[in-house]
């Protein structure tokens, strides 16, 4: 008895917890349906309007079309550096590999206004350099250090042994990376990418010191918010937020969440 | 119509074979001779060198000297992928996104066989080892004894020269292990393959192997049959790890061509027959099997040109169904084990009673004495 009483109040602690965490948007999601023009809660009435609107605006949609570029490409770039390093760590044991590892891991550690700053110091210092090419880079440092441990994660899962034995059966080491390890490290590749795109979609701070003539989604929501006071901007955080739900529920179906956080 | 493999056997010759893993040696100037279709156990404790010897002989580790031959054909440089070595991993290894019938014929597409030849194979092998009904399950809905039969028809489907096993049986329960050890020699002998089995149980590697080399820090130690181990162990390091032995150290008082005369500190000297590895003087351990040894009542006639006596106190017996053990004290304090077959029929001994343990002159191992601790 005590010890399912002990249970619902402990129920009752995480659901609060939930709540408290998704509370925010939550009220978000509220305004958004605000018919009125204004950012204020409770909503007075229920409109999708601001929905429309997100549709209307044109910065939004320049926005959506740089950060998916974005996403894609550093996401891309960095899945690809991101094997080579995990695999440079998990499977040799090379003079400098610790540094390698810390020098791959350290963006994780640095804040992202420095990073920022500093990336916007060594454009101005590069100036052969275009604004994209800057922002790509910035997006790969981000993501990377995740998409290296995820990798890690997935290959010291595997016995070295697989590779060996292909080896033995007649595989040139490449093939037997490609017919065995790839096989049995895509799904966690996969969830890697996903992640990535999220990471790179979504990163505000950082982008901001760095974004010209075309701001990404996020920065365009914020310069809108600087002079429009309607809840277009909440409308528009609404849709992120269920894209983001919808990844996460999509990688959780496919994948397999645990393969991501181990 | 039993479509079968067939092997060319060939031999194993490594000269001189040394491994070194940061700055540690791990194998030591290793000679080994295996006959074409011969089977050896390579037998040791854990962290002896064996999987290392395996990984050489595959290519997946590189000596840092010495000689590998197969088939007359030298392989030092040879890449893993061109040596045609089979091998069964000790994890076995299989390809776990792939099924049994996907496992066994990846080899032969890596070789780059064509669908109907691979078909006529892959037939062949799940026959052989009573596999048909698993062909499509992957790996990780089999148990242990059946991966390991799938881990062996993948690695002789290319139909490899040499077959290297690594502890192939201890990832299964005694009971199943038992009955793999024959199968798996009946199965080695039937195709005939040029095989080395790694294990270090001793049991194991007498059931399997027509030889058995025994491995200690790096080290070939000793190899030989079963009976040669078991009988003429070299040093007591190998009579140790084949069954249980008696040991004396002593020295040698005088010797003839034919026998020779060993002090240890009783009033009676032991006798022991030369030959050619006996050193002629100087300190010795003196071996006896503990089955080689009779307890005698202390007034019973003993032919003393035939058998060494030692008198000794029996401090306890245990009755353990097939066979009794005894264990015995002599004067010096020194312990001696004596196994008497359970059916024995000799009359009953008593603890505390005073015996003479007598045993035959030609049973008398010597070999080089222990160096002393320091
Ligand atoms: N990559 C490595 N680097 C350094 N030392 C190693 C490496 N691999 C193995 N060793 C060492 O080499 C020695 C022999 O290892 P090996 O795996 O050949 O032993 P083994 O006889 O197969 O043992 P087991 O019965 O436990 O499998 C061990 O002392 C081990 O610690
Ligand atoms: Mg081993």
């Amino acid at each position: 008895m005590s010890k399912s009483s002990g249970f619902s109040v402990l129920q009752a602690l995480t659901f609060a917890v939930l709540l408290f965490m998704a509370l925010p948007n939550l009220i978000i999601l509220a305004v958004s349906f605000n018919p009125e023009a204004t950012l204020a809660f409770p909503p007075t009435g229920i409109s999708l309007d601001w929905y429309l609107n997100v549709f209307r605006t044109p910065s939004f949609a320049a926005g959506l079309q740089q950060s998916v570029f974005l996403a894609s490409i550093s996401s891309a770039v960095s899945l690809v550096f991101g094997v080579l390093a995990a695999l440079a760590i998990v499977r040799f044991r090379f003079f400098g590999r610790q540094a390698i590892n810390a020098l791959v891991m350290a963006p994780l550690f640095v804040p992202e206004v420095v990073m920022g700053i500093a990336m916007l110091l060594w454009a101005n210092a590069v100036t052969a350099i275009s604004n994209t090419t800057t922002l790509v880079i910035l997006h790969c440092l981000i993501v990377l250090p995740y998409v290296v441990r995820l990798v890690v994660a997935n290959l010291q899962g595997i016995d070295p042994n697989l590779e060996s034995a292909a080896m033995l059966l007649g595989a040139r080491p490449m093939q037997a990376f490609l017919r065995i390890t790839m096989p049995i490290i895509g799904k966690g590749l996969l969830g890697a990418a996903v992640f990535a795109v999220v990471m790179s979609f979504h990163n505000f701070t950082a982008t901001m010191f760095l974004v010209g003539s075309r701001p990404t989604l996020p920065v365009a929501a914020y310069q809108y918010i600087r002079t429009e006071n309607d809840p277009t901007v909440a409308a528009l955080s609404t849709m992120m937020m269920l894209a983001g739900i919808l990844a996460v529920y999509l990688m959780e179906r496919w994948i397999g969440l645990e393969r991501l956080v181990r | 119509m039993t479509p079968s493999l067939s092997f060319k056997k060939r031999g194993i010759t490594l000269s001189g074979l040394s491994v070194e893993l940061q700055g540690k040696r791990i194998l030591d100037d290793v000679d080994l001779e295996i006959f074409p279709g011969e089977i050896i156990a390579l037998l040791g404790p854990s962290g002896c060198g064996k999987t290392t010897m395996l990984r050489a002989i595959a290519g997946l580790q590189r000596p840092s000297a010495g000689e590998i031959v197969v088939g007359g054909q030298a392989m030092t440089d040879v890449a893993p992928y061109r040596r045609n070595v089979g091998m069964v991993f000790q994890s076995y290894a299989l390809f776990p996104h792939m099924t049994v019938a996907e496992n066994i014929v990846f080899g032969l597409k890596m070789h780059g066989v064509a669908p109907a030849e691979r078909a006529v194979v892959l037939d062949a092998a799940l026959t052989m080892l009573e596999l048909s009904a698993l062909r499509d399950a992957y790996p990780a809905r089999l148990s242990g004894g059946q991966q390991q039969r799938v881990a062996i028809a993948r690695s002789i489907a290319t139909q490899p020269s040499v077959l290297l096993l690594d502890e192939p049986l201890s990832a299964l329960d005694k009971k199943l292990k038992d009955d793999m050890r024959s199968e798996l020699r009946t199965l080695l002998k039937k195709v005939g393959m040029t095989a080395i089995i790694v294990t270090h149980d001793q049991e194991e590697a007498l059931a399997i192997a027509d030889r058995v080399a025994v491995m200690n820090e790096g080290r070939i130690v000793q190899i030989g049959t079963g009976g040669d181990l078991y009988h003429n162990p070299n040093c007591r390091f190998v009579a140790d790890f084949v069954g249980y032995m008696n040991y004396f150290e002593g020295s040698i008082r005088s010797g003839s061509d034919q026998r020779l005369e060993l002090d240890i500190g009783d009033a009676r000297l032991l006798k022991a027959r030369s030959s050619a590895e006996t050193p002629a003087t100087g300190h010795v351990t003196v071996a006896i099997r503990p089955e080689a040894i009779t307890p005698m009542p202390k007034s019973a006639p003993v032919d003393q040109d035939e058998f060494n006596i030692v008198p000794a106190c029996l401090i306890s017996e245990e009755f353990l169904g097939i066979v009794t053990y005894l264990r015995f004290q002599d004067g010096k304090g020194r312990d001696l084990l004596v196994i008497r077959s359970g059916q024995s029929r000799a009359s009953p001994l008593r603890v505390g009673e005073h015996y003479d343990l007598a045993w035959p002159i030609d049973v008398t191992t010597l070999m080089p004495a222990e160096p002393q601790a320091a």
